[in-house]
């Protein structure tokens, strides 16, 4: 049977009625039609799905929607100021090429960026320990530190 | 696309409506905590539990407790990135923050809890795949057949143990409670495992874990957990050992019931080394002393083809990590 519940994401309310088995990822995807989320590999080794839930990075394929209620999510749509102002984490990431194929970059944007609220001045291995759960197959992983160092003295 | 299998979902508020809730449906249901392991399992159909009970509402099931007569008192239900952060267990229990920090990556940690990790199913190669690559074998023990595709003509199964945080709090001493409608049991922690890969713990269908509790440290003790695997980060162990010793001037202390090692990943549940402490109580902590203990552990293991590193390889590395968990728990100790 579906289950009502209150999403809040990006700042906005959305009220759903979902199946109980359905996960985050699902719901962020197919209700909510926001696709900067991705499915990567669905069993929480990639990465590619992480959103933040309450500040924190966390993997959207292996949490329930209907356990993150009450909870802030933030997705990659939701990262930049507005439509015109990117994110400094987002203009970092353009600058210094660290987008290939962009897959698995909203996922290591989002990680990042709760690295660096936690942490706002990581070292270099502090950065890469940080993004170890995400998968980049295009191996672009020199750049991608280096976008995040960037973003973290911009 | 890999969908989730039907279910209904109960998120009770209290321990006692968790108890109620697991005698109703017994059998039938499954506890979720993080959900971490237990979502993927269900995903590749190894697990198709009709109801889900969630911990995650439960009060106070995510505490975390110090007294300095009493110990450490954890709620099942705390995340390993809590653990991580939380000022007593940093203080007092570093070795504990450490394992913990090397479960799974940031993203599993932020949503994974100290009791499934616990908790943690055992696994092998052939049995962690999607119903779809499984379909082209017989299914094995641990999928309800009669064959193990590890050890040819086994009558039993030989899924590996790999909970990171269960050596080193053996080798503390914890202790687990397990709440039920009928009241709660508190044992060891070493005697949660029943080396069974089948059903590698003790938890009733009716009962759940709710607490783990840990002495105090003693003076003068220390204690380490040394982990192998493929990449430093994310992987689960292909072999782990946690040590604790008790130094006395510069020497390992006289009673042997101050040392402990516990081997992980090697069979399907954490295995103690048996007479370490005698082995070692009064020596001077080199490696003459370290070595009969790394033997004497070596000889102790049988792992299998079943996980990341051949048997022969992670056979050879018992005695190195031994070694290295038992120098760096002594280290703690001195410092």
């Amino acid at each position: 049977m579906k289950q009502l519940i209150s999403l809040n994401v990006n700042g906005e309310t959305h009220e759903l009625a979902v199946f109980p088995w359905r996960t985050l990822q699902e719901v962020i995807r197919e209700e909510l039609k926001l696709t900067g989320t991705k499915k990567g590999c669905d069993t929480g080794d990639c990465g590619a799905c992480t959103v933040l839930l309450d500040g924190r990075a966390v993997l959207s394929c292996l949490l329930l929607a209907v356990r993150c209620q009450d909870a802030e999510i933030v997705t990659i749509e939701g990262l930049a100021e507005s439509k015109d102002r990117l994110h400094p984490l987002q203009e970092a990431f353009v600058n210094h090429g660290a987008i290939q194929c962009g897959f698995c970059t909203p996922g290591v944007i989002l990680t990042a960026k709760a690295l660096l609220d936690s942490n706002p001045n990581p070292t270099k291995e502090e950065i890469r320990v940080g993004i170890s759960g995400n998968l980049c197959r295009c191996t672009g992983y020199a750049k991608i530190i280096e976008a995040i160092q960037a973003a973290q003295s911009a | 696309m890999r969908r989730m299998p039907r279910f209904e979902y109960h998120a009770p508020a209290s321990a006692g409506e968790t108890a109620s809730l697991l005698s109703e449906y017994g059998d039938a249901a499954r506890l979720i905590a993080g959900g971490t392991d237990l979502l993927i399992s269900m995903k590749q159909r190894l697990s198709t539990p009709e109801h889900l009970i969630s911990l995650s509402s439960v009060t106070g099931l995510d505490a975390v407790d110090y007294d300095e007569k009493t110990g450490l008192r954890m709620g099942a239900a705390v995340t390993l990135a809590s653990l991580t952060q939380s000022p007593p267990i940093k203080d007092k229990y570093p070795a504990l923050e450490a394992a913990a920090r090397k479960v799974g990556s940031v993203q599993v940690r932020n949503i994974a809890t100290l009791g499934g990790n616990l908790c943690l199913d055992t696994r092998c190669w052939y049995y962690n795949q999607s119903d779809y690559w499984r379909q082209s074998r017989p299914p094995c023990h641990k999928t309800g057949g009669e064959v193990c595709h590890v050890v040819e003509g086994s009558k039993r199964c030989f899924a590996v143990y790999s909970g990171d945080t269960a050596p080193i709090l053996m080798a503390m001493g914890a202790e687990v409670k397990l709440m039920s409608g009928g009241g709660e049991r508190v044992i060891s922690l070493g005697e949660l495992f029943t080396g069974d890969g089948l059903r590698p713990n003790a938890v009733e269908p009716h009962e759940f874990l709710s607490e783990i509790s840990v002495p105090p440290p003693a003076a003068g003790s220390g204690v380490a957990y040394v982990k192998l695997r493929l990449r430093e980060e994310v992987d689960f162990p292909i072999m782990g050992v946690a040590a604790r010793v008790t130094m006395s001037d510069g020497a390992f202390g006289s009673a042997p019931q101050g040392f402990k090692v516990v081997l992980n990943a090697v069979g399907s549940a954490p295995v103690e080394v048996e007479g370490a402490g005698e082995m070692l109580a009064g020596k001077a902590p080199e490696q003459a002393a370290l070595e009969e203990v790394a033997q004497v552990a070596r000889a102790s293991v049988h792992p299998q083809a079943n996980t990341a590193g051949t048997p022969e390889y992670r056979r050879m590395m018992v005695p190195v990590l031994v070694k290295h968990a038992l120098t760096e728990a002594a280290a703690a100790a001195s410092s």
